[in-house]
């Protein structure tokens, strides 16, 4: 019997169970992949001119203080010239990223509206980012480079003012509303086409329905001083318009309120409140003045008044009239000066008819209206144009080139200056310096001789003299007097006899002529006497304490033969 | 305080006189005279010309007691222990005087008189020098206001050192102006003072 062998195979497994540990491995992998990439934020590009005191990994980007991303890389961008700063945003808060959202660095700033990031000395800069309201979404954003004076899609109204001069207002700069901040300064621009400086301002909501139409802008003066017929006022603005500065706005008293303005409206900006009422624009009629006088110190803008109520402004000085027509007008002589003024009929009526006023300035030039230019301010320099009545009255009004001619004559201040001019040439032309000249020689002279007769009273002589004199005189005057009594002449016989005596006690041969000579030889030994301790002593004035010097004197060598 | 302060003040003052009053021998003083007892004047006789001789000038720093000597070209030593003991501007006059009656015979010189011509003599230098020289220049005029002047100018050498020994040739050298003076007279006589 053979016998095969049975060979029973077993069905072998596929899949090895070795492999479920890769597999595992491999499942949780994935799911953490899944995981990372769920949570993994979206990722934005934000353009600053510098990093701030941004640091990637740790400064974070806040919405409402609520972290919502963190920056993770800073890098130049490829021209080198901005920062390109590389934030991870929460895949929740990615609704926040639409194109007109702003995001900016918060760091310590001190501005006009007061000191703002002083945590992120403690915590370190950070992104903070303010959504806008469009419905299109962003990755890449340029920053702003300080925190935005209007958040997107607060209510209000945008307008924009102009000014001729930079007026020291930045951005920031509070917009007020008698007393109220309704807004502030945005940006701070300068057009090349107009030539003038613009400010952008938002104004809130509610307040934004102040502005209309008539509304008029001027800079906040700190503290302004008005006089009025009560008196000085004094109006002293806000202190953070003190220390900054602000615009203030409002309708004048004397225009209605006006229409509604829409958003980025412009309007003009004036230094003060008083600016708009001197420079506000009114219909106007033109005249030209021929003056032959200096126009210096008249400006354009210059007031226009008549009888003190201002009426008009100049506006040409000093118009080339030669220049238009080609022909200069000679006038006495001397080349005349034109001006043109305007007359502004709205600065004194409240409603008029411009032809008719036309028609009342001509009738009033007929009737002899006629300008001058005078001084406005002595300390300045400045002056106006005066109208008055006092001119003969002409029948026609002339005209040159295309303006009517308004007569004028010298003002004022121009006669004044004449006729000291004329004072001054008369004083001038007195032979002042040569009556001086003479005056002096004569005083001189006169010196000379007080000198000579004052040398002569101070003769030592003369003195004695003098003195011999008065003694006498005062025993004659005894003498007079004695003559009015019964006996005058004994007292005359006993006066002489005592002037006899007197005199004779100063001859050379009496007693007293001989004491006080020998007296004044005594005085006169003693000094000498002293002479030589005072010559010492006036050297070497120590020697009073120290004494004299005990080094022997230095005496003559005779020369060795 | 205050007390404190004086009893110092009051120490140190005491300290000052004491030292004041050392045993350091102070050098002895030392008197001359420029005129001398030979030279005394005689009495004028009959006949002779009076002429007053007026007090000699002497400029500021020879008009004093002290006696003076020339140091190199300018500089003035003025000594402290040998001094005139008289004023130096008369002891002069009277040298001068005593020398010119010496020697004239036909005039008498005298230092006072009435209506009389004069000599009048202004020295400018005189004095020895530090390296051994007497110096006397000068200049005088003769009769009244109108006469010229006349200067003068005498040198001599010491013969020994000190003050004693220049004195005597100061003297000296008075005798020589004397002598000009003299000279001077005889070619032009001395006119009287006019008016």
């Amino acid at each position: 019997m053979s016998t095969e062998p049975v060979y029973s195979t077993k069905k072998k497994r596929r899949i090895s169970a070795i492999w479920i540990v890769p597999i595992i491995a491999l499942i949780i992998g994935i799911g953490l992949m899944i995981n990372e990439w769920r949570n993994r934020g979206v990722p934005i590009t934000i353009e600053f001119s510098s990093a701030g005191g941004l640091a990637a990994g740790k400064s974070e980007l806040h919405y409402r203080d609520v972290v919502i991303g963190t920056v993770e890389s800073i890098e130049f961008s490829e021209d080198q010239e901005k920062i390109i700063v590389g934030v991870s945003v929460n895949r929740n808060n990615k609704d926040l990223l639409t194109e007109d959202s702003q995001l900016w660095v918060v760091k310590p700033r001190f501005s006009s509206r007061g000191i703002s990031g002083v945590d992120t000395l403690i915590s370190g800069s950070y992104l903070q980012i303010q959504p806008g309201t469009s419905s299109k979404e962003s990755r890449e954003f340029v920053g702003l480079e300080a925190p935005p004076i209007t958040p997107v899609g607060d209510a209000g109204l945008h307008i924009t003012l102009s000014a001729i001069e930079g007026n020291d207002i930045a951005v920031g700069v509070p917009v007020i509303y008698h007393g109220i901040v309704v807004g502030r300064v945005e940006q701070v621009s300068f057009s090349v086409e107009s030539r003038e400086v613009e400010y952008d301002l938002f104004i809130n909501a509610p307040y934004d329905a102040l502005v209309t139409s008539n509304t008029v802008f001027w800079q906040a003066n700190g503290v302004r001083l008005r006089q009025s017929s009560t008196g000085f006022e004094i109006d002293i603005a806000s202190m953070q318009s003190l220390m900054s500065g602000g615009i203030e706005f409002d309708v004048p008293d004397e225009m209605p309120i006006g229409y509604e303005v829409q958003d980025y409206a412009r309007f003009k900006l004036y230094s003060n409140e008083n600016d708009y009422v001197n420079f506000r624009e009114y219909e106007s009629i033109e005249y030209l003045m021929e003056v032959t006088e200096s126009v210096r110190g008249l400006n354009e803008g210059a007031p226009v008044e008549f009888r003190g109520y201002r009426i008009g402004t100049v506006h040409v000085p000093e118009l080339n009239f030669a220049a238009i027509t080609g022909n200069a007008s000679e006038k006495g002589g001397k080349q005349s000066v034109y001006i043109v003024i305007r007359l502004e009929p709205g600065r004194v009526l409240e409603e008029y008819d411009l032809t008719e006023f036309k028609q009342f300035i001509d009738s009033a030039i007929k009737d002899g209206l006629y300008a001058s230019i005078d001084s406005l301010s002595l300390i300045t320099g400045a002056r106006m144009v005066n109208l008055d009545y006092g001119d003969k009255p002409v029948d026609k009004i002339a005209r040159y080139g295309d303006y009517e001619l308004i007569p004028s004559r010298e003002g004022g201040f121009s006669q004044i200056t004449d006729s000291a001019n004329k004072l001054l040439n008369n004083l001038n032309a007195l032979p002042i310096e040569q009556t001086i000249n003479e005056v002096n020689s004569a005083l001189a002279s006169l010196n000379s001789t007080l000198k000579s007769a004052d040398s002569a009273l101070n003769d030592s002589d003369l003195s004695a003299t003098i003195k011999n004199v008065n003694a006498s005189m005062a025993s004659l005057n005894t003498l007079i007097s004695g003559l009015n009594e019964s006996n005058a002449s004994q007292n005359l016989g006993k006066s002489l006899g005592a002037l006899e005596s007197t005199l004779a006690g100063f001859e050379p041969n009496s007693e007293l002529y001989r004491d006080l000579t020998a007296t004044v030889a005594q005085l006169r030994k003693t000094l000498d006497d002293l002479s030589p301790f005072v010559n010492q002593l006036s050297r070497r004035p120590e020697m009073l304490i120290f004494g004299k010097d005990k080094a022997p004197d230095r005496q003559p060598k005779a020369r060795t033969q | 305080m205050r007390q404190s302060f004086l009893s110092l003040a009051l120490i140190a003052w005491t300290i000052i006189n004491i030292s004041a009053c050392s045993k350091t021998e102070v050098p002895k003083t030392y008197y001359y005279t420029i005129d001398t007892l030979e030279t005394q004047q005689a009495p004028p006789r009959d006949g002779m010309q009076i002429v007053q001789v007026n007090t000699v000038t002497l400029p500021a720093y020879l008009d004093q007691r002290n006696l003076v000597m020339r140091d190199g070209d300018s500089q003035i030593i003025i000594s402290q222990y040998h001094l005139w003991a008289d004023e130096p501007a008369a002891g002069i006059t009277r040298q001068l005087t005593n020398s010119l009656n010496a020697l004239d015979s036909a005039r008498h010189y005298q230092s006072r008189c009435s209506d009389c011509p004069s000599v009048n003599v202004n020295i400018e230098h005189f004095y020895p020098t530090s390296d051994g020289e007497v110096v006397l220049t000068g200049e005088y005029t003769l009769g009244g206001g109108n006469d010229s002047n006349h200067p003068f100018s005498f040198r001599s050498q010491l013969k020994s050192d000190g003050y004693e020994d220049a004195v005597r040739v100061m003297r000296v050298l008075i005798k020589d102006l004397a002598q000009q003076i003299d000279a001077e007279t005889i070619v032009n006589p001395i006119m009287a003072n006019d008016g």
